[in-house]
Parts: structure tokens; C-alpha cells; sequence
């Protein structure tokens, strides 16, 4: 019996230990986010690049329609494109495909250049800086010292330089979050550990 | 034998002009393909921003720059303005309503040209912002920015803003330093080490009264320190404001642009030229920037508003500058607590357009498919 309590007890503080351990490596990259440093450090402190391309093709107006007939279309394969109307497509095969089905692989090669130009939309390409941040550091990877000392000359003012001013600009939000040094130094060791 | 060595020579040079020429090229070539640093990125997409803007014909505070006045003709798609909307939403929310503390304003309900005026305004640098700066250029033109804009129409208003204190309101605060430069720090040399620890302990706590608060510093400092430094405790937690006195502000100087309860003003009948006689398009309205301050923060408010009277918001109305130019720290909290307050009514926002409605009509050539025979037709 006594072993069995011994032994109970000691699963129950293993656990306690291994929860907790989780929570504040969880706390740390919530913290992180709930501060909306995500925002211009990107996720988890990488930098901010996109981390995949966004694209739309997408028909959503009958102005759109007129637009091919405009661009030299045949009315007949215009037609034949009005199933498209509002799907949206967030692949250009997938849109191609959805054409073809439609007017058949000679006519979609023959026009898609002017459907897509019409309807589809690219945002943006993995791995493009995201505009207004190409001089905004990544913070993943590196020291947790330098980074928390950065954080602190930043907001007291200390470092004025470069974007400290933006950063600045969000400090009574941050402030309103109750964050302690401690906080601070637990989000530049989350920052430091990411790989 | 001298016309072949001339010859040769000839050849010889020409070999020598073309692989200096090939060299160049190639020099110019690696460097056409030498990638910007991120400070040049920054600075042309700076530049682009600020070349928009062109001289302001009437003063600052009018949209003036080229995508702005593009903006205001375009017809917005909410759909779109939702996916560029996400970027807004990091800080300002997905409901649009900032955040309490006014650091982030209330985007929903504000008037459509006054938010294309102030986007534009922060992308060409006409309005110093620097934490909204990068996220302001990720906006691609025209289009995106009445996009978003239009999204953000379909927001409705936080129900229940954070107004100001309405009445007597004492509190030692940091979290306000950039509203007004009062605050706990400050106090710290002059009160000391010892009494600013203590103080430290009633922090961000609000009271109502100044008695309250008297003797809530009694307990905390002793009444022998609190005498002594009683003045300059309460000069920086004075957070009190004066409803009625707001009341009387309000109706003197704002109503006129801000209109009676706050809501605002999006168009304005086309100035009226002397000696000119009045256009025919009678009924036609330009647009105007006058923002809704009904139901926005009350921090927001009360900060903008210091902003505006040292200068420091540069694209505000001039007229609006030298008016409130001689205002106290009492009149700017109270006339910001009473127009906070407001509520916005049916009627008071632009009418939004409607959904597409176009039929099928793909033009004339579309005619030949129709059943009737060509000669029945018109």
C-alpha cells in the first residue's frame, strides 16, 4: 500500500513538473503573439517572409465576362465559362483544369492567358520579404541575453535607433499586459531556442 | 607586307575594343542583377509612397495624394477588402474596435473617406506613424485601399466603448505617458526611492473621489510624507474631467465639423466661388474628412487630440489647430469624455453599394445567339 501511494505521488509531481514545463514554453510563445510582435518579427521571430505563395483566380464579376469578350474572346466560349462564376481557385492548375473541362484543352490554351489575366490575382511567392519589413530583424536563433536587453533598451528608450520608434509606439499595450522582466527574459529564451 | 601588318593590327585592335566592350557589359549586367539592400527597398518604396503625394492645394488635413483621390472614385469589394483586412486585424482586431487603452483605434464605423485620407496619409508620410508605417505599405494602390476600406463599412461598432472617467478621478498611472506627460515614474526623484516603492503598490488603481485618494495615500506613504509632497502627487494623477464643461466646449468649436453627436462628416457641398455663379450639378457633394469621434476610444481621443495641439498629428485641420490652441489638460479631457460618448445614428454613414446586380448581357455580339432570326430584329 505504501509503495502504491509512494509511487502515485511520484507520477502525480513527474507530471505536475512536465505540465508545467509545457505551459511556460507555451506561455512564452502565446506571450509572443498576445503582444503582437509576431506582427512585425513574423512567426515565432523568423522575419517577416512569406511562408507561402498566395494566389486567387476567381471570376466574381459578369463585368469580368464582358472584359474576355473585350480582349477578343469568342462570346460562344465566354458562355461556356459561366459554371466559373464565383468559385474560387487558389491554385492556377486547379483553374486551368476547371477551364479545360469546360472549352477543352485547345481553347484553354488558346485563351488562358487572358481568363487568368482577368480573374487571377497573385499576392505573393514563398519566401518574398513582406513589403515595409525588409529592414525589420529575425530574431529566431539568437542570443537570449541580446535579445532581451534590446527589448528593455527599446522600451525604456535607451536604443533609439533604426525601428525603435515603432516598437515604442505599441509600449503602453505592452505595458497594459502586466509584463515583467521575467516575461521578457522567457520570450528571448522562446526566441533563441527556435531552430 | 605594311597594308598586312596594318591589317593585322586593325584586327588586333578591334578584337581588343569588342572584349572591352563584352567586359563592360558584363560589368553592367552582374550589377543590373545585384539585389537591392534592404534600405534601398525601403527607401524606393518610401519614395513611390511619398511621390503620390502631390502639394496640398488647401492644407494637409484634405486627402491629397494621387491614390487617395483615386481611391474615393473607386468601387470597393468587401470580399477582397476581408483578405487585406487581416493584416489590419493584428492589431486593430477582427472586430475593428482597437483596443482599450486606445494605443489602436477603433476602425469600425469611421467614415470611409477619412480612412482612405489617413491610410494614404501614413503611406506618402503625411501622417507620422511609425508602427503602422511597414504594415501601411503593404496596401498594393488605389484599389486595396478601398477594398479594405469597404470591409471595414461592414464592421459594426464596439457597443460598449472604454469612455473616460465622467467625474473626479485620481490615479497614479504609467500606462498612460503617451496620452499626457503625467505619470508615477515621473514623481520618482522628487518623492524618493522609498515613497515611489510604496507608491508602486496603488499603481493603475482608479479612485473616485479625491478623498478616497487622499487616503489611500495616507496609508501607503504616511501623512507626514504625503504633506510633503502632496502637490506633486496629485499634479500627476489628475484624471478627473468635467462632463458639463465638455459639454460647452463641444457645442462651441467642434460641432460645426464633427457635427451634434459626433458622427462625423463624409461630404460637403462644393465651395462657392465669389462672383462666380453656382454650379449647375446643384446637389452634388465633394468629399469630406471630418471623423466620427461618437463611441472611439476615450485614450484614442484625448491622445490625438494633444497630438493635434503640439503639432505633432501634421495632417490635422489647420482650423482645428488654432482653435484649440489655448485649451487646458481639463478641456481636452473633458470635451474628449463627452464626444466619446455619443452614439452613432441610422442615416449617418454613406449608403453602401449594392451587390452586383448585372445580368448576363455579354454584350451585342451575344445578339447572334439569340433565337430570333437577324432580320426580325431592330
Amino acid at each position: 500500500m505504501k509503495i502504491f501511494f509512494l509511487l502515485t505521488a511520484a507520477f502525480l509531481m513527474l507530471g505536475g513538473f512536465f505540465s508545467t514545463a509545457n505551459v511556460f514554453a507555451e506561455d512564452a510563445a502565446l506571450l509572443f503573439e498576445k503582444l503582437t510582435c509576431n506582427t512585425c518579427h513574423g512567426p515565432a521571430g523568423k522575419g517577416m517572409v512569406r511562408t507561402e505563395t498566395k494566389e486567387k483566380y476567381y471570376l466574381k464579376k459578369k463585368q469580368m465576362y464582358r472584359d474576355m469578350i473585350k480582349e477578343g474572346m469568342p462570346v460562344d466560349i465566354v458562355k461556356e465559362l459561366r459554371p466559373l462564376y464565383k468559385k474560387k481557385f487558389s491554385d492556377r492548375e486547379e483553374f486551368i483544369l476547371a477551364i479545360e473541362a469546360l472549352i477543352g484543352k485547345a481553347d484553354t490554351d488558346k485563351y488562358k492567358d487572358i481568363i487568368i489575366n482577368i480573374g487571377g490575382r497573385v499576392y505573393w511567392h514563398k519566401g518574398d520579404l513582406v513589403p515595409g519589413f525588409e529592414d525589420y530583424p529575425r530574431h529566431a536563433g539568437n542570443k537570449q541575453l541580446y535579445l532581451y536587453r534590446q527589448m528593455k533598451d527599446i522600451l525604456e528608450g535607451k536604443r533609439t535607433n533604426g525601428n525603435s520608434e515603432a516598437m515604442r509606439g505599441i509600449r503602453p499595450f505592452i505595458d497594459n499586459n502586466n509584463i515583467t522582466d521575467d516575461d521578457f527574459m522567457r520570450i528571448a529564451e522562446y526566441l533563441s531556442n527556435v531552430k | 607586307m605594311k597594308n598586312f601588318f596594318l591589317m593585322k593590327s586593325c584586327k588586333t585592335l578591334i578584337i581588343v575594343i569588342l572584349a572591352l566592350f563584352l567586359i563592360a557589359l558584363s560589368i553592367y549586367a552582374a550589377e543590373g542583377e545585384k539585389p537591392m539592400s534592404a534600405e534601398e527597398m525601403r527607401k524606393a518604396a518610401a519614395e513611390k509612397a511619398a511621390a503620390l503625394a502631390k502639394p496640398p492645394p488647401g492644407g494637409k488635413w484634405k486627402a491629397t495624394a494621387e491614390e487617395a483621390l483615386e481611391a474615393l472614385k473607386l468601387e470597393g469589394d468587401v470580399e477582397e477588402g476581408e483578405e487585406i483586412y487581416t493584416v489590419c486585424a493584428a492589431c486593430h482586431f477582427p472586430t475593428g474596435w482597437g483596443d482599450p487603452l486606445g494605443v489602436f483605434p477603433q476602425l469600425a464605423g469611421q467614415h470611409t473617406t477619412v480612412l482612405i485620407k489617413q491610410i494614404s496619409d501614413i503611406r506618402a508620410k503625411n501622417r507620422d506613424n511609425p508602427t503602422m508605417y511597414p504594415f501601411a505599405m503593404q496596401i498594393e494602390g488605389a484599389q486595396d485601399i478601398i477594398d479594405v476600406c469597404s470591409y471595414i463599412q461592414t464592421l459594426k461598432m464596439n457597443p460598449n466603448p472604454r469612455v473616460g472617467p465622467g467625474g473626479p478621478d485620481w490615479m497614479l498611472s504609467n500606462l498612460r505617458k503617451e496620452v499626457w506627460p503625467i505619470s508615477l515614474d515621473k514623481i520618482q526623484q522628487k518623492v524618493g526611492n522609498e515613497n515611489f516603492k510604496k507608491l508602486k503598490t496603488i499603481e493603475e488603481k482608479e479612485f473616485k473621489s479625491k478623498k478616497e485618494f487622499l487616503k489611500a495615500l495616507t496609508n501607503t506613504i504616511g501623512a507626514g510624507e504625503l504633506e510633503k509632497h502632496e502637490e506633486v502627487i496629485l499634479k500627476n494623477a489628475h484624471w478627473e474631467t468635467d462632463l458639463d464643461l465638455g459639454k460647452t466646449l463641444y457645442e462651441k468649436n467642434c460641432v460645426k465639423c464633427h457635427r451634434d453627436h459626433g458622427q462625423g462628416n463624409w461630404h460637403e457641398d462644393p465651395p462657392v466661388v465669389e462672383g462666380q455663379p453656382a454650379p449647375d450639378d446643384k446637389g452634388k457633394t465633394e468629399p469630406a474628412y471630418f471623423p466620427v469621434i461618437a463611441g472611439q476610444t476615450y485614450l484614442y481621443l484625448l491622445r490625438q487630440f494633444s497630438w493635434i495641439q503640439i503639432g505633432k498629428r501634421r495632417n490635422a485641420n489647420p482650423d482645428m489647430v488654432k482653435q484649440i490652441k489655448e485649451f487646458s489638460f481639463l478641456d481636452m479631457k473633458s470635451v474628449t469624455d463627452y464626444a466619446g460618448r455619443f452614439e452613432m445614428q441610422e442615416g449617418d454613414w454613406a449608403e453602401v453599394g449594392g451587390e452586383d446586380e448585372e445580368g448576363w448581357d455579354l454584350g451585342e455580339e451575344e445578339e447572334d445567339d439569340e433565337d430570333i432570326p437577324a432580320h426580325l430584329r431592330d
